[in-house]
């Protein structure tokens, strides 16, 4: 197909595509705040959480204990089973932003082809009919001229 | 061609236009929402500080670390929630950009589909007044031909009336040419060579043949003196 084609096309249907990907890259900073703040957060949790195990194990004159290990040992898996968590709902969330941005580029490329065909085969349409009437008015020259001299 | 253009992409406008600003009018109201709902966060994260505060002091409670530790708490609870709204916020704003530029790309295959539409009609209105055209030329050729053949008729019959009428005024110019030299002959049967030569002129002039003027009127020649005569036709 003739690049001119594919060109107006592009000009009409590229800025159109291009805001909707706009549109859903631009939620890509605020998950990734979120997971970030949410990951900030299960840190000060934790250090918040062992503290308060020391400070309960002192309190109740547990000085040396396995206890107050074992509790840290429990939270300190269930953070990092948290943030497994986290981690897999944000490469989630991101990935199908980033499959639907690539359906639309998928999109954008179908949709300027076949805006670019439709151009094309107007501008056709409209050369077979000049062609056609140019050759009309030859042959009708041609026929009055010939009719005039009596053949 | 440039008019159909126009046309469609007028009409694309006028059907996606208003659901296209409608979707775009809703992204301030979402960023307006979302402010005043961080903004309530924001002032009952302050009240409930306050209020842990106040309640440490009044238990006499004088290990700093639990306030401090509830304040953290308290902090990262607000961040997580801001960005929890934050997140929800660009999910909204993205969700209606998205439907704006939805409606873009239809206006704009909606268009293309209109002036195709428009122009396969203007294509074929142009066609017909071609067709009809045709026809027209055709008629026109035809009376033509008409016109010169009969043209051709008229000037057969005609050449061939005047061929009709040259033979019989042919013929009767013989008949009276030869009754003008019975006239003009002298007593000895002959014309002078004078008469002969204009004679022979008035002959020629109608296109008839020399050798048929001197077979039909040699009989009026003296011949003593035919040089005279001969000289007179040579004139």
């Amino acid at each position: 197909m003739a690049t001119r084609y594919i060109q107006a096309a592009t000009k009409q249907l590229a800025p159109a595509y291009q805001t909707q990907i706009n549109a859903a890259q631009s939620q890509i900073p605020a998950i990734q705040q979120l997971y970030q703040t949410l990951m900030q957060g299960l840190t000060g949790y934790q250090q918040t959480e062992n503290q308060n195990i020391l400070e309960g194990a002192g309190g109740r004159g547990l000085l040396r204990s396995t206890i107050p290990v074992d509790q840290q040992t429990v939270l300190g898996q269930q953070v990092l089973g948290k943030q497994a968590e986290y981690g897999m709902q944000q490469g989630q969330q991101l990935g199908d932003i980033y499959k639907q941005i690539a359906g639309l580029n998928v999109d954008k490329a179908k949709g300027i082809a076949d805006l670019g065909l439709n151009m094309q085969q107007n501008d056709l349409q409209q050369a077979q009919f000049k062609y056609t009437k140019q050759q009309g008015d030859r042959m009708y020259r041609l026929s009055k001229a010939a009719a005039q001299r009596g053949y | 061609m440039a008019n159909i253009v126009v046309v469609g992409q007028r009409a694309a406008n006028q059907a996606y236009n208003p659901a296209i600003q409608q979707a775009q009018a809703q992204v301030p109201a979402i960023n307006n929402l979302y402010s005043t709902l961080l903004q309530g966060l924001q002032n009952q994260s302050g009240s409930q500080l306050q209020n842990v505060l106040t309640s440490a002091d009044q238990r006499g409670v004088m290990r700093a670390s639990q306030p401090a530790s509830t304040q953290e708490a308290l902090n990262s609870s607000l961040m997580q929630a801001g960005a929890q709204l934050g997140a929800q916020q660009a999910q909204g704003i993205a969700g209606v950009r998205s439907i704006a530029g939805q409606g873009e790309a239809q206006r704009a295959v909606s268009a293309q589909q209109l002036v195709q539409g428009l122009t396969a009609a203007d294509i074929a209105a142009q066609e017909n007044k071609y067709k009809l055209q045709e026809i027209t030329r055709s008629d026109e050729i035809n009376t033509i031909k008409n016109q010169v053949q009969e043209a051709k008729a008229n000037a057969r019959a005609a050449a061939a009336a005047a061929e009709a009428a040259k033979g019989q005024e042919l013929e009767s110019f013989l008949s009276n040419h030869e009754a003008s030299f019975i006239k003009l002959m002298g007593g000895d049967g002959k014309v002078s060579p004078e008469t002969f030569g204009q004679a022979f002129q008035v002959w020629k002039s109608k296109g008839l043949p020399e050798s048929a003027f001197l077979e039909k009127y040699k009989g009026y020649i003296n011949n003593s003196h035919i040089q005279d005569y001969i000289a007179q036709i040579r004139k």
